[in-house]
């Protein structure tokens, strides 16, 4: 039975090959949806560990969170550095990394900090970053880029590189009278430590010397070496990444600072910011999930549709097979197999054509949002999905394969025509 | 070939036989007695209209009478359920049909073989027959002359009186009791008809099977052991009055 369903379909290949096609569409399209969602999920919990609160400017928690760790958008507002002292100084907090956001370096953001960020972040189950080349900061111009800065720019140690002002890629001014040199590459992490360049708070003001409001100042400007020895502590910075002696008092602390007088201040605390980004994109994957769950039927309706349409022109196979000694339901068998052929090879051209978009659009997700998409075997909910749609194809087909079933029963052998 | 038993009992009988399809009022077959004995090749002759179809279906027990009995090699049709009424027909009967007997996406041997995918007893009679049923194959395609490169061929690329030929060897295969042959040289040339049925003639002889040959052409009912008119047997039939009733020896 097998072998003539087969060789049937392969007859019959133009429509069996359409009634494929938008099965492996469907198919691919809710692999690539449900990987995307978890990799994003999994990337964006990766990102940040260890930090008990984020500090920045009064805004809502979720773009503190966004622009603060996963350097997407922008920040509405400083923090002064007075404040940063403040907060620095409360008993309650162990440690503080300052972040200074605003400038990019071709395409990469620049990140203004200094080593208590390479000492104090934490990424992932509690790692914290490693230099596979060079150190950290020791002059006012040295700079550590994360590794994909390294790789697509092919950047090593002692590369002079010049910084822009404003987070685009084109035309935009540039800080090239103060050459920063690359000190240390950072080992890959999968989060946007990778995709930033790193420069010490020193720097972010060196290269701002000879601005004013925004814009450049006429002349020859300021040597590397004079701004050496210029006194250059920051005025202000966009966010505080703030370690506590103990989480017990977190709570406090948030409150502490939200409260605090001098600055309209926001803590929040990065899980339940979290939370609330995905309350926030729940909305938008459950209705991703709903659409592609609705483009799976819509193959599966397809397919049951073209084996309807096929039947009437295959009642003379029908009437040949039952004339030959087939069982009525040896037809219902056939119809029923060829709906399961059509449904596995959908789906096994599906998750290869899922991997190929993984492998492709993987790499310009990483470089654009910083979500690392990996190629991984399917895991257990890709089974499932892969699972109930070959059950959905066998029980779709059983309604041609019963359709089939009655109509050589009412045929018989007889070849209407 | 067969068991030397069926010889003398009939291979079909059908006595008292009605039938009508539902929502008729009037019988479509009504036929007192019809015979055909083991080895017998007989010529039945109905013009379109003359309940044939029905005929057809009766005997290889796809629908049942409303009354009556029909009896095909000893088998009371009756007392099989539906799923042993398949395999009956798959076992006893090798039917061919006017034209598009052969499954387009199969070869010529996969078609020929098709009746021993369904029926074990079909199977191990080829295979008795042949070596293998591949041998078996070959031998009856050559039987009814045609070339021996034809096997693997697609069987689109074969001429009408080619796939005819090609279907009665499926017919046979595995020595089934009975060949219905529905107006199978309908499609054919009046030369290419009397050769065919010379080939079905020897190959029905070597497999020991009986033939129920239907057609509306009675220049091709010379040579065959009786002539039945079906509007004879069949009191039921309406288009049968006016045509001249002749009895065959």
């Amino acid at each position: 039975m097998f072998g003539i369903a087969w060789k049937s379909l392969r007859n019959r290949w133009p429509t069996a090959l359409l009634a494929i096609l938008a099965i492996v569409m469907s198919v691919a399209l809710i692999l690539t949806v449900e990987k995307i969602r978890r990799d994003a999920r999994s990337s964006f919990t990766q990102t940040v560990s260890g930090t008990d609160l984020i500090v920045g400017a009064r805004s809502g928690a979720v773009q503190l969170l966004l622009y603060s760790v996963f350097r997407i958008g922008n920040a509405t507002n400083n923090i002064s550095w007075e404040s940063v002292q403040d907060i620095e100084q409360r008993p309650a907090v162990d440690w503080l990394v300052p972040l200074s956001l605003g400038d990019s370096h071709q395409g990469f953001r620049v990140v203004g900090t200094d080593n208590r960020f390479f000492e104090h972040f934490r990424y992932g189950d509690e790692r914290s970053l490693i230099l596979t080349e060079g150190r950290q900061f020791d002059d006012v111009f040295d700079t550590v880029i994360g590794s994909e800065v390294a790789e697509q720019l092919g950047y090593s140690l002692g590369q002079s590189i010049v910084v822009a002002h404003g987070t685009g890629n084109v035309g935009l001014m540039e800080h090239d009278q103060q050459p920063f040199k690359v000190s240390g590459i950072l080992a890959r992490t999968g989060t946007p430590v990778d995709r930033a360049v790193h420069v010490s708070l020193e720097g972010i003001e060196a290269m701002h010397v000879d601005w004013r409001s925004g814009t450049k100042v006429r002349g020859e400007g300021t040597s590397a070496d004079t701004i050496r020895t210029m006194q250059l502590e920051p005025t202000a910075v966009t966010a505080l990444l703030v370690g506590l002696k103990s989480r017990g008092t977190v709570f406090r602390e948030q409150r502490a600072i939200n409260t605090y007088t001098a600055e309209p201040l926001l803590a929040i605390l990065p899980g339940v910011a979290l939370q609330e980004l995905w309350g926030l994109v729940g909305v938008a994957e459950n209705a991703l999930f709903i659409v592609s769950v609705s483009v799976v039927v819509c193959g599966l309706i397809n397919l049951v549709s073209v084996l309807l349409a096929g039947l009437n022109e295959r009642r003379r196979e029908m009437a040949i097979l039952r004339s030959a000694g087939a069982r009525p339901l040896h037809v219902f068998l056939l119809l029923c197999i060829e709906s399961t052929l059509l449904t596995i090879v959908g789906v096994v051209l599906g998750l290869a054509l899922h991997y190929l978009l993984t492998l492709v659009g993987g790499q310009w997700l990483q470089h654009r949002y910083g979500i690392s998409v990996a190629l991984a075997l399917p895991g257990r909910s890709d089974l499932l999905i892969l699972a109930s749609i070959v059950a959905a194809g066998l029980l779709a087909g059983l309604l041609p394969a019963f359709s089939a079933y009655r109509k050589s029963l009412a045929d018989g052998m007889a070849q209407r025509l | 070939m067969n068991e030397s038993g069926a010889t003398r009992s009939p291979i079909l009988e059908m006595d008292q036989v009605s039938f009508t399809w539902p929502r008729q009022s009037q019988p479509v077959i009504a036929i007192d007695h019809f015979a055909i004995a083991a080895g017998e090749r007989v010529f039945l002759r109905g013009p379109s209209g003359s309940g044939k179809t029905t005929l057809l279906s009766l005997v290889s027990a796809v629908i049942l009478p409303q009354q009556g009995r029909i009896t095909v090699d000893g088998t009371d049709l009756q007392a099989l359920e539906g799923r042993q009424r398949d395999r009956f027909r798959a076992d006893h009967l090798g039917l061919v049909f006017q034209q598009f007997n052969l499954l387009p996406f199969l070869s010529v041997a996969e078609n020929v073989q098709l009746p021993c995918r369904f029926s074990q007893r079909r199977r191990s009679q080829a295979l008795q027959s042949g070596a293998s049923l591949r041998q078996e194959t070959e031998r009856l395609l050559q039987r009814m002359q045609l070339p021996s490169d034809i096997l693997e061929r697609p069987v689109m690329q074969l001429s009408v009186g080619q796939q005819q030929r090609v279907a009665v060897a499926r017919a046979l295969i595995g020595c089934p009791s009975l060949i219905i042959a529905d107006e199978p040289t309908s499609a054919l040339d009046r030369d290419a008809q009397q050769a065919f049925i010379g080939l079905l003639f020897d190959e029905v002889a070597a497999a020991g099977s009986s033939l129920l040959f239907v057609s509306h052409d009675e220049t091709l009912a010379s040579g065959f052991d009786r002539q039945v008119d079906l509007g004879q047997i069949n009191s039921a039939g309406s288009t049968i009055r006016e045509h001249d009733l002749r009895e065959a020896g």
